[in-house]
């Protein structure tokens, strides 16, 4: 797979095309509006990562050119917080998806998976890993071919693991993964965990084995044993 | 005290003072001079008397007007005026009479000359004078008055003026403050003062929300590489306990100065009214969707969530704006009950309450919707939360109140006044 990152901020631009070349893609960058324009023009990319505010123009130009010449193109918009007008633009534009800024960057790699999922395997590619197996298009989740009941947000966080394997994930980066602006709250409530203790215990009861690991106090991390 | 009554009462005073002066004087004058009069003629008479004894014509009497007494001896002492009262047959009552009692030798006799004028004339003479001065005080001092306030009005109407736009003035507004102008140099000078002062104020208060604004957009960026640092740290192996422990306080920090600027950046969103344009909205929707999102949580922290939402209530407003209202409002009601609680949602016309109990009022609450306002020793929030409601309300010409009633922390937001929601 193939993805272009366009992000006038260089630390920023580095730290996504690391962590998204780790995830096994070949990565590109832009760091202007004239690389970004000129690459979506000449190369194919599977996925675009487009920031809106660049240096000599807006990324909503490089959406609408790129739609013309390669519509087939995922994109994923990264938008300021305060402008709401972007995202909705944006989407309009044809965009697939759209994560605001600040965001951790395995709710970045999420979407990534979850937009090239929709747009190439059209969400019907079940995920297997080891013994889980998931199919995301109807929420159902199997141990060693055995279903097993979930709740939405366990369902939710399993994604989460499995799409960001091997990687750590914070408490914060999950809370806001699955609750959004109540994460919070989420917070407070050490809700995290008691959801992890619960995915824990339903994967055992089937026989699974115990992927998610605590790293210190910050997070968890779902990896092969 | 108004200027206009103060300037009215010491005019008051300074009238009445002279008009009652002035009487005084003009009445002791008119007296003094009628009185004179009143002696002289006594004394031409008494003199016309002597004259007529002296010729030797018979004892004059014309009582009580000349009345002469013949004595042997002399009784006489000098001649004096003095007033007395003498009973009219006539009228039959008593009448007052200026005399002159004077002595006189004439041919070895002596005689006591008596010659009196009535002073009943001169009475209704000062009764009339009077009467004329008072009405004439009265209709001045009136007129007067009158015209001193209506000058004093239309004097003073300019400054009237400014002084209701000053009031209207807001920090906030776009356009500078417009000030008619009176023709009046004093006025005029203290229009121009008032317009610099504004205008200076205005251009201060701009440049500090800039400086916010532009701060808070400029920290987006160095905070968005601090925490995709950390995260990429973290994936690092052979970090020990120490070196994560001092991460994990780094990220909590960086996070929380991320919420907290997020935050300011919304509200002076807000503030500058840079939301979409309204489109009506259902109240009792967004209370379900985001009571939906926060259910888990409720459930997690053992509180009942109780709905009463009656009326449906569309309003005119910006979904998203409507959506951070209610979730603020709904966040603040579930972070500060405790477990086992019941928060409860009302909606009645044009109001909307949001309600959990509370062993007593908060401290201050007027200070409640302000900016990173804490009450006591509660987990704390970010204390943005109720300053967001109140913006969000301030931009929809809404009212956020806050109440302490039966133990129960209430706060809602009033959409439109109805008189019958007084209660």
């Amino acid at each position: 797979m193939k993805v272009l990152i366009v992000e006038d901020e260089p630390v920023i631009l580095d730290t996504i095309t690391a962590y998204l070349k780790q995830e096994g893609y070949v990565c590109e960058q832009a760091a202007d509006y004239d690389t970004a324009d000129e690459k979506v023009a000449l190369y194919e990319y599977d996925l675009v990562v487009l920031d809106i505010g660049l240096p000599g123009g807006s990324g909503l130009d490089v959406l609408r050119s790129l739609k013309k010449s390669h519509p087939e193109t995922g994109v994923l918009i990264l938008s300021a917080k305060d402008s709401l007008d972007d995202k909705v633009q944006g989407l309009e534009l044809g965009a697939d998806d759209y994560i605001t800024k600040p965001f951790h960057l395995p709710e970045l790699n999420a979407r990534v998976k979850a937009l090239l999922r929709r747009r190439f395997f059209k969400g019907s590619n079940t995920i297997i890993f080891e013994e889980l197996e998931i199919n995301p298009s109807d929420n159902v989740m199997k141990v060693h071919g055995q279903p097993v009941e979930l709740s939405k947000k366990e369902y939710g966080l399993l994604l989460y693991f499995i799409t960001n394997e091997g990687r750590v994930l914070t408490k914060a980066a999950i809370a806001e993964h699955l609750w959004g602006d109540y994460m919070d709250l989420a917070d407070n409530f050490d809700l995290v965990y008691s959801h992890i203790k619960n995915l824990r215990k339903k994967i055992g009861q089937q026989g699974g084995n115990d992927y998610i690991k605590t790293v210190y106090g910050m997070g968890y991390k779902f990896s092969r044993l | 005290m108004k200027l206009l009554e103060k300037n009215n009462r010491l005019f008051f005073r300074f009238t009445a003072l002279l008009l009652l002066g002035g009487s005084l004087l003009f009445y002791l004058a008119i007296n003094w001079i009628i009185r004179h009069e009143i002696d002289e003629k006594l004394e031409v008479n008494r003199l016309r008397t002597v004259e007529l004894l002296q010729e030797g014509q018979p004892t004059p009497q014309f009582s009580p007007i000349v009345e002469v007494l013949v004595f042997d001896e002399n009784k006489g002492t000098e001649p004096a005026y003095s007033d007395t009262l003498i009973y009219d047959p006539v009228e039959k009552e008593a009448e007052p009479y200026r005399q002159l009692i004077s002595y006189t030798a004439i041919g070895g006799r002596f005689y006591q000359i008596t010659t009196r004028s009535s002073l009943l004339e001169t009475e209704d003479l000062m009764l009339a004078i009077g009467g004329c001065t008072l009405g004439l005080a009265l209709l001045l001092f009136i007129g007067l008055y009158w015209l001193n306030r209506r000058s004093a009005q239309r004097l003073w109407e300019p400054f009237q003026q400014q002084l209701a736009a000053l009031k209207g003035f807001s920090l906030a507004q776009q356009e500078p403050l417009e000030l008619a102008s009176s023709g009046i140099f004093e006025f005029e000078e203290l229009k121009s003062a008032l317009q610099q002062l504004t205008e200076k104020v205005r251009t201060d208060y701009r440049n500090l929300k800039e400086f916010t604004e532009n701060a808070s957009h400029e920290i987006q960026t160095p905070l968005a590489i601090i925490r995709s640092k950390i995260e990429s740290l973290i994936e690092q192996e052979h970090l020990g306990a120490e070196q994560m422990s001092g991460l994990e306080t780094l990220y909590e920090a960086a996070n929380r100065l991320s919420r907290l600027n997020k935050s300011l950046l919304l509200l002076a969103k807000i503030e500058n009214r840079q939301f979409g344009a309204a489109t009506p909205v259902s109240f009792n929707d967004i209370i379900r969707e985001q009571v939906e999102m926060l259910h888990e949580l409720t459930e997690a922290k053992g509180l009942q969530l109780r709905l009463e939402l009656s009326e449906a209530q569309i309003v005119p407003a910006n979904r998203p704006l409507l959506e951070i209202l209610v979730k603020n409002l709904l966040e603040n009601a579930v972070r500060y009950s405790q477990p086992g609680d019941t928060v409860s949602i009302t909606t009645s016309l044009g109001k909307i309450t949001f309600s959990n109990p509370g062993k007593a009022a908060v401290e201050h609450p007027e200070r409640l919707f302000d900016r990173f306002y804490k009450q006591g020793n509660h987990r704390p929030g970010m204390g943005l939360g109720l300053a967001i409601v109140k913006k969000i309300c301030e931009v929809n010409g809404w009212e956020a109140g806050y109440s302490f009633r039966e133990g129960k922390h209430e706060f809602s937001i009033i959409v439109e006044k109805s008189s019958n929601d007084i209660s």
